[in-house]
């Protein structure tokens, strides 16, 4: 379950797509589907099942939080372009309650 | 459906009909401005805010159209006068946007050609010359992954409009390879085709003998997940404007989903498409066409996707509303008997959605012509009982990606403002509009005039490296570069002196290397940027999104 697509700053409480994971991967992105439950209000810990990847050969991985990133959601991003996630700045994928 | 393409009536808008259509169109304009708002979306669709939840069912590909990249060094022709241009928006373009466009095209196409496929809807070209699609193949090469194309009514057809006038369609093309036809483009077409990295293109270069026969209908039989999975064409070398070029991409992403896209030739025509549509001929800019033999195709290759209970859309250069009453009458049934979801279109370079009739027209704007735009495209499955299809298009303006958005990398240019051209400057990109002459010699004169006096500009901007050792002729540093420009841009040299100048200029600068390379890739990037800009109104304008405006104190 791979969390190192993902990293979180503890200043601003959010969790950002990193560029540089989605440059290296020979995939394309198809859709990041958020996990049942996982929205504003929902608490979420180490290991859990934030979104399925989907890539552009049919292919899926789970994506869980990264380090740190453990509380309850205000938001998540639901207009997530793909595809710029390869490209800098990094794009939010969460935001959890300080 | 027209209104929402018209409605929009600047100066630089009319979009890509050419010579005949625009002056129908502007005529048309200025008789319903302000009349009509456009078709209200159906009931039937729902526009999102957020993407659904549901899973995706579609390969995701970058749609781009209408770069019309056009060949600049050939003979004055009346057509691309400055008097032309005072009735004809876009008769001639900023010079720095035909000189540079084509950088910025391979930009768009390098960066979001990385990780998708790209599929072009039609008007690769301009004029249609050889050379042009050698540019144009030379940007798509910049793509990582397959790319494809429909063709529009300027890749075959003189200025867009038709298959007529064929010496001065060659005076137009000289020193760029002659006139392409209808017939030639989709044998230059195919070639290309061949070499791309897709397990479909592969297979059908190893089918195809060579040389390639006029005709063929070709189905994928590999094993292997592609992208073509089928091509038709026809190639009528007595009859260019009969030759059609049509191909099936499976887009499909999940096996229990399958998705085809379509592309469609809409620039068929009957007889020799010409200048002025006096019935029955037609203007390829103003209406498109597909004749029985293509669509005789398309209909069993619908019917094959319906036998898969395959999703399909359809895509093609011109909008539905201007194909003609045959091909609308053929098409229509299709609509209703072969799970056609939508039409995808492009050819009004201003790009739009159209919701409101039983054909949902999606149309993709100009990637090079202001406001630079293109799309990508996804289809996805809502939740839900029973589940509903969605498109996710998000539209990519260039303006706002460079303009708006620091750069974040090396990959993005930074345009320095000391080098745009201002309108006092020789080299003002829509310095054209101001004059009127009705012979295209001068007109031209004054268009080489400005390119030179640009080249002047870059070369200041980004100098050549002291290791750099390509020169033009009778020169072996910029200054003696600089000495030729300027004695170049004289009223009394000849206008084929200065063409054979900006030739090496072209080669020249194409080869050297810079002091700064990155310098002198984006001041290309940034002219061709700011040249759109200004063009689309035909002068400089402050617009309501600009940030920063600078006052002078004293006054």
């Amino acid at each position: 379950m791979p969390s190192d697509m993902l990293t979180f700053s503890t200043a601003t409480h959010e969790a950002s797509f990193l560029p540089s994971y989605f440059k290296a991967a020979a995939g394309s992105v198809q859709k990041i589907r958020w996990a049942d439950g996982i929205k504003n209000g929902a608490v979420i810990r180490q290991g859990t099942k934030l979104a399925t990847i989907v890539w552009d050969d049919g292919s899926e991985i789970v994506m869980t939080p990264p380090p740190g990133c453990s509380g309850t959601i205000q938001a998540t991003n639901r207009r997530i372009t793909y595809e710029t996630l390869h490209r800098s700045p990094a794009q939010l994928a969460l935001r959890l309650y300080a | 459906m027209r209104g929402v393409i018209l409605s929009g009536e600047t100066r630089r808008s009319i979009g890509n009909q050419t010579l005949a259509s625009r002056m129908l169109l502007l005529a048309l304009t200025l008789a319903v401005a302000g009349c009509i708002k456009g078709p209200p979306i159906s009931s039937r669709f729902q526009t999102l805010w957020e993407e659904p939840d549901g899973p995706p069912i579609s390969r995701r590909v970058v749609l781009l159209a209408d770069n019309q990249t056009h060949h600049l060094y050939g003979d004055p022709v009346w057509i691309r006068s400055e008097f032309t241009d005072r009735w004809v928006a876009s008769a001639i373009r900023a010079v720095q946007l035909d000189l540079y466009g084509p950088d910025l095209f391979r930009w768009i196409v390098a960066v979001f050609g990385a990780k998708d496929p790209v599929i072009h809807l039609g008007d690769a070209l301009d004029i249609s010359c050889a050379a042009e699609f050698d540019t144009f193949v030379g940007a798509m090469r910049s793509a990582t992954r397959p790319w494809f194309m429909a063709p529009g009514n300027h890749d075959g057809f003189y200025f867009g409009n038709g298959h007529f006038a064929e010496l001065e369609w060659a005076r137009a093309c000289e020193r760029g390879g002659g006139p392409l036809t209808k017939a030639d483009f989709i044998r230059r077409y195919l070639e290309v085709l061949f070499e791309q990295n897709d397990p479909g293109a592969k297979a059908l270069a190893a089918d195809v003998p060579r040389p390639i026969p006029f005709e063929r209908d070709w189905r994928y039989q590999g094993a292997e997940r592609a992208l073509l999975h089928a091509v038709a064409w026809k190639i009528d070398t007595e009859r260019p404007w009969r030759s059609y070029l049509i191909q099936e991409l499976d887009l499909t992403l999940r096996p229990d989903a399958p998705v085809s896209a379509i592309l469609l030739d809409t620039s068929q025509y009957e007889l020799p498409p010409r200048l002025i549509p006096i019935p029955p001929f037609r203007n390829a800019g103003l209406t498109g066409s597909l004749r029985r033999d293509q669509l005789t195709i398309v209909h069993r290759w619908l019917q094959r996707t319906q036998r898969m209970n395959a999703l399909a859309v359809l895509m093609g250069h011109h909008p539905y509303g201007s194909l003609d009453g045959p091909t609308r009458r053929a098409t229509d049934p299709l609509w209703r008997e072969a799970s056609v979801l939508l039409y995808v279109s492009a050819h009004t370079h201003r790009g739009s959605w159209m919701l409101g009739s039983d054909w949902p027209e999606l149309n993709v704007g100009s990637a090079v012509d202001w406001p630079i735009h293109f799309r990508s495209f996804a289809l996805g499955e809502t939740p839900g009982t029973p589940p509903s299809v969605y498109v996710r298009s998000p539209q990519f303006l260039l303006g706002r990606l460079w303009l708006e958005q620091a750069p974040s990398s090396d990959e993005d240019p930074s345009c320095d403002p000391a080098w745009q051209a201002r309108s006092e400057d020789p080299d003002f990109y829509v310095g054209y509009v101001t004059h009127a002459a009705l012979d295209p010699a001068i007109s031209d004169t004054r268009l080489m005039n400005a390119l030179l006096s640009s080249y002047r500009r870059l070369l200041l901007a980004a100098p050549s490296d002291a290791a750099n050792h390509v020169w033009p002729p009778n020169a072996a540093s910029d200054k003696e570069v600089l000495a030729r420009i300027s004695a170049a841009t004289s009223d009394s040299v000849p206008l084929l002196t200065k063409i054979t100048l900006l030739e090496e200029l072209r080669a020249f600068d194409q080869a050297r290397a810079a002091r700064n390379p990155k310098a002198h890739r984006d001041f290309r990037l940034c002219s061709a940027l700011w040249a759109s800009q200004d063009d689309e109104k035909g002068a400089r304008i402050a617009r309501p999104d600009e940030w920063f405006v600078v006052f002078p104190k004293d006054r």
